[in-house]
């Protein structure tokens, strides 16, 4: 890659990497690697180019480990694709659309280092992954999964809104024995500010949606991976001239292909070997199809031979660019129309097999559930169960005899309601429902609260988070700020406002909920 | 980007309208939280204008509300700078920004009017309303087009910032930083307008030279040492240098200034090669098949 190519690459990437790019961190990284393979500058340079293919031209893995053999010289090829996505691309690895973690194990690095090592972030990240990303930007070993663990639960609290970035801050800084994370100070700062910087550009998720994330964007990734299959599949078709079997033994794309054979009648003899014409060939479909453009076309057919290119000089390939130029003016609305076609005969078969198969699974799931219902209990059983589930009480013999309609109210379906809804909607009066006294409805929501902790620790932020928005929360905050403002004891204000207002919280029940706030802080 | 979106935007976040009806910034903190949120949402367009309209308010303070709200700010693919339109004042009454009239903020009109009356004979270059011109936001391209399209120009700027451009080296091998940030105030501006279309290798060799010969190569040596936004700027304004360098590598004679450029580029690729060197310049000036 030249450094004009280079630097239009560079700029078409985003901001993050382009400021990793320029980042003393990048160059150590890179130092390392080559220390590693022990490379002078030149084998580097060599080795690179690759690595610049591979992340801006989005070069494909099998690509990349084949290029790489034939540039490794007598260094095992393993081990320069290893030290290369170890130090260079990892770093970069959202950029690509294939797994470098699981290449890299593969090759057989460890789990934590790559855990462990800088990333940047393109792409949303689990809570997890985040922690270990903020931790290595911020210059810090988490030594094990205890403590990975412990500070994960920090950043959910954090982006939860439970903790503010003061109590962050204090949490890290306490020692362990407190419960803390016992970071030092500057460890402390370092990681806040990291994590602030990671927040504000990253999206974070939780394990479970990330998960769906990564799934749906496998799918994609999958999607398109076959859509360029089928592209490249067609271009070599129209390109190299092999012929579809059968009754399709002439190519799909009969304008694309009379644009080439002019053009290329056009351009008269070049003096190219039957390979250089399959690739100038592949080079006048692709600017025909819109895949490159006039000065990319003039480049490659300016390019070394050696380097993908076609080898002319800069008088013949002026002249060839200039056919292929005026052959695209005149073919081009031609070849579009054609293509457009060729998609949407491909869009409507994709419609009628999705629309047949939708048709046979409810075919079957409809005779898979006559089958159940009638196997039972016959048809009888079935109204029996349709009753029960709108609310009517199942049909007596009596009922069936008489044939009198029955008349059933209307009622507000039944809605389930989990331990975070149930503090979400806490009033006054749900509260005095608990227990008699007061100490004990405080301890029971308390009971709540650790019933979801032991579930897992997003679940009780969750929960304080309800419990802050309850209604009988926000009751005893305007109390209290009532009390600041009038300078009066909350004590006093509750009794007097009592006598107006008797379902207002009583003196003993508003220690209660103290009591609770301040257990349930951290 | 519309003026009265980003004026509304402005109004609600920490700006007020002061008695002379002009904006003005009263709450800085709601302000940033609103730049930072803006940043944060990664949305390109909004961040540039959010970006040309603080700037344009900076420069004209005495820019009135209606003025501000009457503004529209649109990139001009010619240099790739953002220019303001002033739509009430379009002749054809639609509210398009290219229909508009071009508006320069108060600072740039000054610095060209001084520069204007004090260029009559077309030398000297009146170097502080160029600089003044360039720091207000201005375009490299335009001040050509303002100061007669002559390299003569670029010269007397190149010499205006030599100063700066050594105490910034001199400050960078010292491992003072913040100095070099300072010294370099007045020479950014200027290097990152290097690429823009309308200037030509004629008028940015002056500029490259005298940055050669005042030690720019400790700059680039020196580059991961200097502030994130100013580091860009060295950088991508690289490639013309070793463009120049090649350029006059080919000339059987050269210039001391010439020779000054030649020496830069050759230091900077025997630096690369050495282990610490900063790998993106090595990049730039290791890369042979240009």
């Amino acid at each position: 890659m030249n450094k004009d190519e280079w630097l239009a690459a560079f700029h078409a990437s985003p901001d993050v990497v382009q400021d990793y790019l320029l980042d003393a961190a990048s160059s150590a990284q890179e130092e390392k690697a080559q220390a590693q393979l022990s490379y002078d500058n030149d084998a580097w340079n060599r080795v690179m180019d690759l690595v610049w293919d591979l992340i801006f031209k989005k070069d494909s893995r099998e690509s990349f480990e084949a290029r790489i053999k034939s540039v490794s010289g007598d260094r095992k090829p393993e081990d320069v694709e290893k030290a290369l996505l170890r130090w260079v691309v990892l770093p970069l690895a959202d950029m690509l659309s294939w797994d470098v973690e699981s290449r890299l194990l593969e090759l057989g690095v460890p789990m934590v280092e790559i855990q462990s090592s800088l990333r940047i972030s393109l792409r949303p990240v689990s809570y997890g992954a985040a922690v270990r990303r903020i931790a290595s930007l911020a210059k810090i070993s988490l030594l094990n999964e205890e403590i990975v663990k412990k500070v994960r639960d920090v950043l959910v609290s954090f982006v939860k809104g439970v903790r503010a970035k003061e109590q962050v801050l204090e949490i890290l800084q306490r020692s362990q024995s407190d419960g803390g994370l016992g970071f030092a100070s500057q460890q402390a700062q370092a990681f806040l500010v990291e994590m602030d910087k990671f927040l504000m550009t990253t999206q974070v998720l939780s394990e479970q949606e990330y998960a769906e994330w990564y799934r749906r964007f496998q799918q994609e990734g999958d999607e398109r991976d076959e859509e360029s299959q089928k592209a490249r599949v067609a271009s070599q078709v129209s390109e190299t001239g092999i012929t579809r079997a059968g009754s399709s033994a002439a190519s799909q794309d009969p304008a694309l292909d009379t644009a080439v054979e002019s053009a290329l009648a056009q351009i008269e003899d070049l003096e190219l070997d039957e390979f250089m014409m399959k690739r100038l060939r592949n080079l006048v479909s692709t600017r025909f199809r819109d895949v490159r453009n006039a000065i990319q076309v003039r480049l490659m057919l300016e390019r070394d031979v050696h380097i993908g290119g076609v080898g002319l000089n800069p008088e013949a390939a002026e002249r060839v660019s200039r056919v292929i130029e005026s052959t695209y003016q005149t073919q081009r609305e031609a070849i579009g129309e054609e293509q457009r076609k060729m998609i949407e005969a491909v869009q409507d078969e994709q419609r009628k097999k999705i629309d047949e198969r939708k048709q046979r699974e409810s075919e079957e799931h409809a005779a898979w559930y006559k089958q159940k219902v009638a196997g039972a209990n016959g048809d009888t059983a079935a109204e029996q169960l349709r009753a029960v589930i709108q609310g009517q009480p199942a049909p007596s013999m009596q009922d069936g005899i008489s044939g009198k309609p029955t008349m059933v109210d209307v009622v507000a379906p039944t809605r389930l309601s989990g331990l975070a809804d149930e503090l979400k909607m806490m009033d006054i009066a749900t509260f005095r429902r608990q227990a008699k006294a007061p100490d004990q409805a405080a301890e029971k929501i308390y009971q709540k609260l650790e019933t979801l902790k032991r579930e897992n620790f997003e679940r009780w932020t969750d929960g304080v988070t309800a419990w802050r928005s309850s209604p009988l929360q926000q009751q005893y905050l305007r109390l209290i700020a009532e009390s600041f403002a009038s300078a009066k004891p909350v004590a006093q204000l509750v009794e007097e406002k009592r006598k107006v207002d008797p379902t207002l919280p009583s003196a003993e029940e508003l220690s209660a909920i103290i009591a609770l706030n301040a257990r349930i802080q951290f | 980007m519309s003026g009265e979106v980003l004026t509304a935007m402005m109004l609600e976040n920490g700006y007020t309208v002061n008695a002379r009806n002009e904006l003005q910034l009263s709450d800085p903190a709601a302000w940033g939280r609103m730049k930072e949120s803006a940043r944060a949402s990664k949305n390109k367009s909004l961040i540039d204008g959010i970006d040309a309209h603080e700037t344009f308010q900076k420069n004209s303070p005495n820019v009135t509300v209606d003025t501000a709200r009457n503004l529209q700010h649109k990139r001009d693919g010619k240099d790739n700078k953002i220019r303001t339109y002033d739509v009430s004042r379009e002749k054809t009454g639609a509210l398009a920004a290219t229909a508009g009239t071009e508006v320069r903020n108060s600072r740039q009109t000054a610095a060209l009017a001084t520069l204007k009356t004090g260029d009559t004979a077309r030398a000297p270059l009146n170097t502080a309303a160029a600089l003044e011109y360039m720091n207000a936001d201005g375009s490299l391209a335009e001040l050509i087009q303002n100061t007669n399209n002559t390299p003569n120009a670029m010269g007397d700027l190149a010499a205006a910032v030599n100063a700066n451009i050594n105490n910034a080296s001199a400050a960078l091998v010292g491992g003072n930083s913040s100095t070099a940030t300072q010294e370099l105030h007045n020479v950014i501006p200027i290097l990152s307008d290097l690429n823009q279309n309308g200037v030509s290798s004629a008028h940015s060799a002056p500029i490259i030279e005298g940055f050669a010969v005042n030690k720019g190569v400790e700059i680039i040596s020196h580059i991961d040492n200097m502030e994130q936004g100013q580091k860009k700027v060295i950088f991508e304004a690289l490639p013309r240098m070793v463009d120049l360098a090649n350029e006059y590598k080919k000339q059987s004679t050269r210039t001391p200034s010439q020779e000054a450029v030649v020496t830069m580029v050759d230091e900077l690729v025997k630096r690369s090669k050495v282990p610490g060197a900063n790998k993106r310049v090595a990049t730039i000036v290791l890369s042979t098949s240009d």
